[in-house]
């Protein structure tokens, strides 16, 4: 029982709040009642307690009646709970011995029976007065504030609210999300009703922010997560990387002008392009420029090679031959081959291919290749290194890691069994694919880097690994290949006359030596290799030649265009057939017997597995046998190295992520590695191997392997494929080495045209332009000899063809900026910034969004050219905007071109309307006018301006007048919504017309009005992301959408978060003048958190009676703030005063009771609870 | 008899919720509704809920609470046990919790008293939980009008009648 | 493992005296604790030995459970530092324990956990009768051959069935409701399991080791290896239907009587607020009850308004309140011992009740106390998504 009952003495007051509560409750009543209740000593009605009278009314009766309580009946504790418990204060009674009932919103204005309402009252009123009988006295702690204060929103108002602080001489975090602050009203051209333009207006407030020493800036930022209370907030933000170094950019533009990829501009509503290098506007602040980048486009993610594709086709298309190249040869020294034998896997995963075909990338590369010429290519300076490193095998794994190697400044020796550097790209592909001047030029430059090449040697037979240890080599690099034919396994296949291997016959044929081919040449095989086989035969007079192959021809392993070649070559495919036997005369082949085949089921490559019908023998008869059924590396000589571990198809196993074997230093890669695999594949080895040998040699942690300089590993999300290949990449071909080479690994989903802000734009350029193709020699001169068959690009077709591309990385990585920024400001490798600030107090300042047009088909936007938004035509009037402040209209190729002899100006799109927003936007009529008078001032006075409103709403300060001065202007105001817009044949054919059809609520009739251009006043809304932003810093959304304020009238700043402020647009749609007036408030807010220097910690927390506690701890698994703590001596939970907030979770779930919030004890609430059902 | 079970009074039987054929003997049967409502979310919307002027039936009286979080389930059954026809509680929705989880806590408490009461013919219905947020002062006016509704549907429930306590 | 124990003399409490004394002997424990008569009284209570001397008169499968010993272990156990013990518990005093432990008001961390197929209790007055002066070795392997013997589904092991509050139990003796209802009357979660059910009790006695300190504990004793009886499994399933159709009946009569609060008023009307119940409660681990506190001690003129409020109220006050209050406090953990049956001075079946109650509740949250240690308790988590059918006006949605 409360000690002091005998002495508790309680003071009733019950407000009449004019009418509005005595209209409803009959006050005397309740209070000569509340008279009548034990230990209330005075009970009085007044008509406005809040007012000064009724608080001093309080305070004397505090003093003269000596009253220890006081319980006020009136409006709500979260609008007058504070005055009352001031003016206890004031009197010298504990606040916390004071109660309210909230008789007005609970009782006057939801209760329509005068009794009902009065016995409600009183109802309220017991409860009230039994709580505060056992009411304790609390005192606020006090907690000092930091004296810094964080503005989220770089708009107009986060920068009026950041400037009246600084000013103040505190210390500013300002937070934008934007690469620029400025806000909406900076896309503004003028701003009613002065007039003066927001530009104007506006830059000056920003280079006050970014020349304010207490502002601190932090653009393209977002502030993730907000701890701590009033007075003492952290907040981590998270900085977007720019991909330019904001302290030595200069803002000179140089980069934008090279940059190939434009995207539509944000800033400018997408009514312009900007480069995906740029910003917003040239007042921008920061004047720092910033990349666009998306993902890794799809061809780059794909090629095993990872050259950066996107970036050399945007290079390509701006005749940029030379960057091009150099671009493909940072990871791959064979453009010119590769442009010609790659099996072009990025094709296949070319986004352009789901809206028609795939950009012709390997053309264009090898346009590139032929434009840019081998022979003119550069030496870069090296630096040398002392180290020595070997390469055994002079092909393209081989001469690719010697290459990166010596660019790395290692002395490097490549040894090569033949007599020519080239590996299988010589002996193993006809010249007709790859002209030999080309490889020699390619292999040349390669050379010319000062490698040492020594040929007719070969490791294992001239020399082995120890002799090259003992000469000094730091590391050595098997890459000797896959020459050795797998043979059909028939009797007499190696001793009979006529029968040679595929590899055998195509380097006889390209040494240009004696084949020993002739007559009826018969291949079996249908790899590349075969087909390779096939068609140089084909070229030896004479020769007429027959494929065999044991699945159906669309099952080929070899490429469709190699096919297609051998096909119009007059070579002839017998599909479905295996040679089981090989008939003789006099020592040489005449005839192969091969048994039919029939598709079974599916093999381990999911191809289905020929099956032989027994009995279907059947007879081809031949003079020349070529078996081409797949090579293994040839690893005679190295096969009985201890160390060397070689697999049962005679590769070679290496780490699949170092690429070493067991051998330590002894490094392994392509064909001997894969087995027989693409020349792109070996390349790609060829370069990860030499930096994972310069990663060896320095002795580097396996781990931190270097990312490639550029390219996709610039993109956290691709360290997988950091260099090229990566690692699973490998092992995946040591899986299944014989089949065509699966894409690489990318489990994303695909990337969708829609999602890439260019692509709409280029698709509408390129439509119906088809894939470029090369033009081929004509089959008949084709097999006279071993001309190149494929021609290249003309530069019309491969210009063309570049422009197809979509750019799905946003930006290419092409450098070109990196080219022309002479301060050196550009750093692709940048990556977001985690940071984190303390303030003693928040401005919301984030602003609206408006309404999606999309929403809105009726009024044609997005089906008309010439249907505007409002921001779109604030751009198309602003001097910065797309048509250099000129109000054109777009022609039929959507290009702006003259200016509207009519608009028609369309209110309250998406606001005032149930469907969308039922609030009114507040700013549309205002803007509206700004508008009528700009396109008369601007087209010129005869323009018919139509002004379609519902009501006009014109409140502020000169707003008035200014519709006067608009509608003197000659402006036709119709009053009425615009139902919908739709178009008409112009008149004298001149184009169409949009109408704008409505009601003339005056006229009372539909009236349809054809004009040149409509604007659509889109509705103000609550930003997007409201949700995510209001859950961070607790402050929750109104029915609308925007930011709740603590009270509508009396609290507008404020918010259920002490020390969390609103400015702006975030709370409400507003003009200039509010939002700046607002924001200005809110900074005085903070600035006296910050003046008081100390705020009260409402003292409204948990406790833990630790006579009572268990120490069973539920408490402290409840907890959402940490802050209840185990006693071990005591044995009992201790509640932190400092980070409890007072919600109670511990209380609720004490069976004891020993948890209890100090302001809602049980004796309270069951107290409140009994008064509440008291029978009254 | 308790007057506030006694009510003959032709305005408020028709006044809105009302409607429920369930009655006390001759009189129109007034349940009393006791919610207890969190301080950011429900009692907010309560209080806009006022100053849109949408009435709903004074059968509802609101208890104030910080959080449901500190809503002891001894709470729910002194409510009753004091004669309470039906008890609510109400918080913010789901994600909305100004102190991040303690509605997910009333929901588990209530969901055990759930359990216990109905089995002494305390039917679930009398025991409500909400979410109400903020800005939902319509929605405030319309669960109170819906609330009465069922219970007077459902009738006064025996604590009314019997001191059983 | 599985280990056994050889009967010596035909005696189940004389052999498992001896294994206690081995225990002890071999310090394979500092202290045990089992239930033992109180000098010459034929009563008994859990006695913590740290000597073999007195072993002899305790009574481990007795029908005397006037106390629940999970909270004396917790008390044993609460912080460490008290020494290696090993504890015979029965199935509900393991439950109450583990529960306890889940409330930090024991660990089980240096206390081996010994528990047995259930002995049965008896009311204290029947006890008394059943135990004359202090029960001989007769009586009392009587009562364990009763118990555990019966083998076969024709003739179960354990209580006969019987409608409530009809006579119902071993041989003349009824078994406490809360026993006849039990769900589970054999070991769960201990360290080592006593396996009786359909054991030949002349020969040998099994020991299983159900967790790695139980099974190291028994190897410690370095006993013959064992095996379960074979007819155990069936001997379980058989109680299971037992005491299955007997928790039907009760849960039936114990609604049927209180389905209404003023019913639910007539059920306690006898209850003097003594609180008894609450203090041999198991799982009531409060050290000050809420309803002791100022809390609850209104005004005087509280009373006079709730009583001008329903024309009277019945004093003490806050009788509902009070039992209304444990069921949601201990709803959930509730181990269904039967001790606050034995305990109430008017003889009112709160247990009855309070399982019944209980079942339900931990079943709306899948929980089952004493089942598992990891299984937090229903009131101390929740997830974001889950009982959504709790919220909202009942619309269906």
């Amino acid at each position: 029982m409360n000690p002091d009952n005998a002495a508790l003495r309680i003071g009733v007051y019950i407000c009449h709040c004019g009418v509005n509560i005595a209209g409803k409750v009959d006050v005397a009543e309740v209070s000569q009642w509340a008279g009548s209740l034990s230990h209330v000593a005075v009970s009085r009605d007044y008509r406005f307690m809040c007012s000064e009278p009724g608080q001093a009314m309080i305070e004397t009766d505090i003093r003269t009646h000596g009253l220890n309580r006081v319980v006020v009946a009136s409006c709500s504790p979260r609008l007058h709970g504070k005055t009352f418990m001031e003016t206890c204060r004031r009197a010298g009674i504990n606040p916390y011995y004071f109660c309210m009932a909230s008789v007005r919103e609970q009782v006057s204005w939801v209760t329509r029976d005068r009794d009902r309402a009065t016995r409600k009252a009183r109802h309220l009123v017991a409860a009230a007065v039994g709580r505060v009988k056992h009411q304790r006295p609390l005192t606020a702690g006090m907690s000092p504030v930091y004296p810094d204060v964080a503005v989220i929103g770089g708009g107009i108002a986060g920068m009026q609210a950041a400037i009246d602080i600084a000013s103040a001489g505190l210390q500013v975090h300002l937070i934008e999300k934007d690469s620029t602050i400025g806000g909406h009203m900076l896309q503004f051209d003028k701003t009613f009703p002065t007039l003066d333009c927001a530009a104007c207006i506006g830059t000056p407030k920003m280079v006050e922010v970014a020349q304010n020493s207490n502002i601190h800036l932090h653009t393209f930022s977002q502030v993730s997560q907000v701890t701590g209370f009033v007075g003492n907030f952290t907040l981590d933000i998270t900085e977007k990387p720019r991909y330019v170094n904001a302290s030595l950019c200069t803002g000179c533009g140089e980069c934008a002008a090279v940059c190939p990829v434009s995207i539509p501009s944000v800033w400018d509503m997408g009514l312009a392009d900007r480069k995906a290098i740029g910003r917003s506007f040239p007042q921008a602040i920061p004047i720092t420029f910033q990349i666009e980048k998306s993902e890794t486009p799809p061809c780059t993610r794909t090629c095993p090679a990872g050259i950066n594709v996107q970036g050399y086709v945007q290079l390509a298309r701006q005749e940029k031959y030379d960057q091009a190249l150099a671009l493909i040869m940072e990871k791959a020294p064979f453009p010119g081959v590769l442009g010609r034998v790659c099996p072009h896997p990025c094709e296949g995963a070319c986004t352009r291919k789901d809206t028609d075909a795939p950009v012709a990338i390997r053309l264009l590369k090898r346009f590139v290749a032929d434009m840019a010429g081998a022979s003119r290519w550069q030496v870069p300076d090296i630096t040398d290194r002392k180290e020595k490193v070997a390469v055994a095998g002079a092909g393209p794994s081989g001469l690719t890691a010697a290459y990166f190697l010596r660019r790395f400044g290692y002395q490097v020796t490549v040894f090569e069994a033949s007599d020519h550097a080239g590996g299988m790209l010589r002996t193993g592909i006809p010249a007709y694919r790859l002209p030999r001047d080309i490889l020699d030029a390619e292999i040349r430059h390669i050379l010319d880097h000062g490698i040492r090449f020594i040929p007719r040697t070969c490791l294992g037979k001239d020399l082995d690994l120890n002799a090259l240890k003992a000469a000094g080599f730091a590391a050595v690099f098997l890459a000797f290949g896959a020459h050795r034919s797998l043979t059909l396994g028939l009797a007499g296949e190696d001793t009979l006359d006529g029968v040679v291997d595929a590899v055998t016959f195509l380097k006889q044929v390209s040494q240009g030596k004696e084949t020993g081919c002739r007559g009826r040449v018969l291949v079996v095989g249908g790899g590349n290799v075969a087909v390779d086989a096939a068609r140089s035969a084909g070229r030896i007079p004479g020769c007429t030649v027959t494929l065999v192959y044991r699945r159906t021809k669309d099952q080929m392993p070899a490429y469709a265009e190699e096919i297609t070649g051998a096909l119009e070559e007059g070579i002839n495919i017998v599909e479905l057939a295996a040679p089981v036997a090989l008939e003789s005369e006099n020592g040489r082949v005449t005839q192969v017997t091969c048994l039919k085949n029939q598709l079974g089921p599916p093999d381990a490559s999911g191809r289905q597995r020929p099956v032989p019908i027994l009995g279907s023998e059947f007879l081809l008869s031949c003079d020349t046998l070529i078996p081409a059924i797949g090579q293994v590396p040839d690893v005679s000589g190295i096969d009985t190295v201890s160390g060397l571990e070689i697999t049962a198809d005679n590769r070679v196993r290496v780490d699949a992520h170092t690429f070493e074997t067991g051998l330590p230093g002894v490094f392994a890669g392509g064909d001997l590695v894969l087995g027989p695999a693409t020349v792109v594949e070996a390349i790609a080895q060829g370069r990860e191997a030499a930096r994972q040998i310069h990663a060896f040699i320095r002795q580097q942690e396996r781990s931190d392997i270097p990312g490639p300089e550029t390219g996709p590993a610039v993109r956290p999300a691709d360290a997988g494929l950091a260099g090229g290949i990566s690692p699973d990449t490998v092992t995946a071909r040591m899986a299944d080495s014989r089949d065509p080479a699966p894409e690489t690994a990318d489990r994303r989903p695909r990337l969708e045209a829609a999602d890439i802000p260019g692509a709409r734009a280029v698709l509408e350029q390129t439509a119906g332009q088809p894939r470029a193709r090369a033009a081929w020699m004509d089959p008949e001169l084709r097999i006279q000899g071993f001309d190149e068959v494929e021609s290249c690009l003309t530069p019309d077709q491969a210009l063309a063809e570049a422009g197809r591309c979509l750019n799905c990385g946003i930006c290419c990585e092409c450098r070109a900026c990196v080219a022309a920024c002479e301060p050196g400001a550009i750093e692709h490798a940048m990556t977001a910034r985690q940071f984190q600030v303390r303030a003693g107090s928040i401005i919301l300042a984030t602003g609206y969004d408006t309404l999606d047009p999309a929403a809105l088909t009726r009024f044609g936007y997005g089906r008309y050219p010439n249907v505007f938004t409002a921001l779109e035509f604030e751009r198309l009037s602003n001097a910065t905007g797309p048509t250099g402040g000129q109000i054109l209209m777009k022609d039929a190729d959507r290009r702006f071109t003259r200016p509207p002899e009519s608009v028609a100006i369309v209110h309250c799109v998406g606001s005032r309307d149930a469907a969308f927003h039922e609030y009114c936007s507040r700013v549309c009529c205002m803007y509206a006018l700004k508008y009528t008078h700009l396109i008369k001032e601007k087209v010129g006075h005869d323009t018919r301006v139509y002004d379609f409103y519902i009501d006009m709403r014109c409140f502020g300060k000169g707003y008035e007048e200014f519709f006067q001065r608009c509608q003197q202007e000659g402006t036709l105001f119709v009053r009425g919504k615009v139902a919908r817009v739709t178009h008409e044949p112009g008149p004298a054919g001149d184009g169409e017309k949009l109408v704008a059809v409505a009601e003339d609520t005056l006229l009372g009739e539909v009236i349809r009005v054809p004009v040149d251009m409509v604007i659509l006043c889109m509705a103000m809304e609550a930003r997007k992301d409201a949700q995510a932003i209001g859950r961070i810093l607790g402050v929750n959304q109104g029915a609308d959408g925007f930011f709740l304020e603590e009270h509508p009238k009396l609290g507008p700043v404020n918010t259920a978060t002490e020390g969390v402020f609103l400015s702006g647009c975030c709370q409400k749609p507003m003009d200039i003048p509010d939002t700046v007036a607002q924001a200005s408030g809110a900074a005085a807010k903070a600035l006296s958190l910050a003046a008081r220097g100390r705020v009260e910690i409402a003292p409204t927390v948990a406790g833990i009676d630790p006579d009572m506690c268990a120490g069973c701890q539920l408490c402290l698994t409840l907890c959402p703030y940490g802050a209840i703590e185990f006693d071990d001596i005591r044995r009992v939970s201790v509640v932190n005063e400092a980070k409890c907030k007072g919600c109670g979770s511990c209380s609720g779930a004490c069976p004891s009771g020993a948890a209890a919030s100090r302001h809602f004890t049980r004796k309270q609430m069951f107290a409140e609870i009994s008064g509440v059902l008291a029978d009254l | 008899m308790p007057e506030t079970v006694m009510n003959t009074d032709p305005v408020s039987a028709a006044s809105p919720g009302s409607q429920g054929p369930a009655a006390v003997g001759t009189d129109v049967f007034e349940p009393v509704i006791i919610a207890f409502v969190c301080n950011w979310c429900t009692y907010t919307a309560a209080d806009l809920a006022g100053t849109s002027r949408l009435s709903y039936p004074d059968n509802v009286r609101l208890v104030r609470v910080m959080c449901t979080g500190m809503v002891d389930t001894q709470y729910v059954i002194k409510a009753f046990l004091e004669g309470a026809d039906a008890v609510l509680v109400s918080g913010c929705h789901p994600g909305d919790c100004h102190y991040i989880n303690g509605n997910y806590k009333a929901r588990r408490r209530i969901t055990l008293l759930r359990q216990i009461l109905p089995r002494f013919g305390i039917d679930a219905a009398r025991l409500r939980l909400t979410w109400i947020g903020a800005s939902d002062g319509i929605e405030f006016a319309r669960t109170m009008n819906r609330f009465v509704t069922q219970i007077k549907e459902l009738g006064p429930c025996q604590t009314r009648l019997h001191a059983v306590i | 493992m599985i280990a056994s124990l050889e009967t010596r003399d035909k005696s189940v409490t004389r052999t498992l005296q001896g294994f206690f004394e081995k225990i002890l002997d071999t310090g394979a424990a500092d202290a045990v604790l089992v239930p033992s008569r109180v000098s010459d009284s034929s009563f008994v209570k859990p006695c913590l030995f740290t000597r073999t001397g007195g072993l002899s008169r305790t009574l481990p499968l007795g029908p005397g459970f006037f106390v629940n010993a999970g909270p004396m272990v917790s008390r044993l156990t609460r912080t460490p530092g008290g020494g290696r013990m090993a504890v015979w518990l029965r199935p509900c005093e393991t439950r109450a324990f583990v529960e306890l432990t889940k409330l930090r008001q024991g660990s089980r961390d240096g206390v081996i956990l010994i528990s047995m197929d259930c002995p049965m209790a008896l009311s204290r007055e029947d006890y008394e009768a059943w135990a004359g002066k202090g029960p001989d070795t007769g009586t009392v392997e009587a009562w364990i051959r009763r118990v555990y013997q019966k083998t076969g589904s024709r003739e179960p092991a354990g209580p006969e069935p019987g409608p409530p509050g009809t006579e119902s139990g071993i041989g003349k003796w009824p078994v406490s409701r809360a026993c006849q209802v039990c769900d589970t009357p054999w070991p769960v979660n201990a360290d080592v399991s006593v396996l009786l059910l359909g054991s030949d009790l002349d020969r040998t006695i099994s020991l299983r080791g159900d967790t790695e300190k139980g099974d190291a504990f028994l190897a410690g004793l370095e006993l013959d290896a064992g095996r379960e009886p074979e007819t155990r499994k069936t001997v379980m399933a058989d109680l299971e239907t037992v005491h299955g159709s007997a928790f039907q009946a009760m849960d039936a009569a114990v609604q049927e009587q209180t389905h209404a609060m003023d019913r639910l008023a007539a059920f306690f009307s006898a209850c003097i607020n003594c609180h008894n119940c609450r203090s041999v409660c198991p799982v009531c681990y409060c050290r000050e009850c809420v309803f002791n506190t100022d809390a609850l001690d209104h005004d005087p003129g509280q009373y006079l308004a709730w009583a001008g409020k329903w024309g009277q109220v019945p004093l003490p006050f806050d009788t509902l309140f009070y039992h209304l209050t444990r069921m949601a406090h201990i709803g959930c953990t509730c181990v269904g011992c039967g001790q606050c049956t034995l305990a109430c001075p008017s003889h009112i079946p709160v247990a009855d009740l309070f399982i019944s109650v209980s079942r339900a509740a931990r079943a709306a949250f899948d929980y089952v106390p004493g089942r598992d240690d990891a299984e937090p308790l229903p009131l101390s988590v929740f997830r974001e998504s889950e009982f959504s059918d709790t919220v909202g006006m009942g619309e269906v949605p």
